[in-house]
């Protein structure tokens, strides 16, 4: 059916719209500047569920790595399909390494441009930890639709002393290859999705 | 300062207008507004427009490369017949849905958030270049290298029918 264009184009961006979730979460990322600007009572509040909440997460990290130390392998591949299925958003957008590693000023150690992610776009950065040591989690585009996690660490102690090479397997529907290269252990994570 | 839910629409259509993908625009409205929330933004006496170029900013540092650097010129005479000609001409030109989407498609994205200010927030090209910046002669060349390729396709498709 023919229409103005003017209204064509409305009709078409007027069926854009974010999801419930989607404004949930929005809501969620802007509310947590209000909790910053409550009273010191609450802030004092806050402060000491975030203590306990972090104690818990360390103890429950810690439990999990005890209960996987016999093969840190998987220890690591069910960690980093944790958080691919987390989806959370870079901090950074870019498509250039150096910037993100510019961004990511408190990584102990300069990233890796692989040539296995060559087939890649890179669409951003942001913090993250495996094992415990601080990673950076980085967003790439594939060609078709889809999006993959890549994970840089330095290598993890356990795996330094081994004869590690390649690895790889599932967890929650995500698929982990981890590989080590120029002393960065690196993991990729896709999904279904 | 806090944004509601229209708000929040209207912000992901903007951003849909630049990106032309839903997933980029959430991605782009989630890690802008992550930006904003940093901010010590109670002092903004416009917040809306200050967020909107915001999001203009951080999708043009994650897409520079795509973005059309080389502009044709005009002179004075050729932007005062598109002034007279190209506003009232676009506003009459008929088309279906299908074609409106695939002219979108094939747009740059400065063209789609010229069109995105035109069609839904019903912004003259005057008001559209003190809102994105460019002088009022860029955005009529974007109008009429758009014009120009829609009418093409509608001819085309009317031929083939």
């Amino acid at each position: 059916m023919n229409d103005k264009l003017k209204e064509n184009i409305k009709n078409i961006y007027n069926d854009k719209n974010l999801t419930s979730d989607q404004l949930d979460n929005l809501f969620a990322i802007q509310d947590k500047k209000e909790v910053k600007s409550r009273s010191k009572f609450s802030n004092i509040f806050s402060m000491q569920i975030f203590a306990l909440f972090s104690v818990l997460l360390i103890s429950f990290v810690s439990l999990r790595t005890f209960k996987n130390k016999v093969n840190i392998e998987e220890a690591i591949i069910q960690e980093i399909a944790y958080n691919h299925n987390k989806q959370m958003s870079p901090e950074l957008l870019s498509a250039d390494l150096a910037s993100v590693q510019g961004h990511l000023k408190s990584l102990n150690f300069s990233l890796v441009d692989s040539s296995k992610l060559k087939h890649l776009t890179l669409v951003g950065g942001r913090y993250c930890s495996i094992q415990g040591k601080v990673a950076a989690q980085l967003k790439y585009k594939a060609s078709a639709a889809g999006t993959s996690t890549v994970y840089q660490t330095v290598m993890p102690k356990g795996l330094k002393d081994k004869q590690f090479n390649n690895y790889e397997g599932d967890y929650q529907g995500v698929h982990v290859k981890i590989w080590h290269e120029k002393g960065i252990l690196f993991g990729v994570a896709t999904s279904g999705n | 300062m806090k944004f509601n839910r229209g708000d929040f629409q209207h912000f992901y259509k903007y951003c849909y207008s630049l990106t032309n993908n839903e997933e980029d625009a959430h991605d782009l409205l989630q890690s802008t507004l992550e930006k904003w929330v940093k901010l010590d933004n109670k002092d903004i006496d416009h917040p809306h427009s200050y967020f909107t170029r915001m999001l203009k900013n951080g999708f043009i540092d994650h897409y520079r490369k795509q973005l059309r650097k080389k502009e044709d010129y005009l002179n004075e005479d050729m932007i005062e017949n598109l002034a007279n000609s190209d506003e009232k001409n676009l506003e009459d030109i008929i088309c279906d849905r299908q074609t409106a989407q695939s002219i979108l498609n094939d747009a740059d994205p400065e063209t789609r958030e010229i069109l995105y200010l035109w069609a839904c927030q019903g912004h003259s090209y005057e008001e559209m270049s003190e809102i994105l910046g460019p002088p009022r002669s860029t955005i009529l060349s974007r109008i009429h290298r758009f014009k120009k390729k829609i009418l093409t396709q509608i001819e085309k498709k009317e031929v083939e029918q």
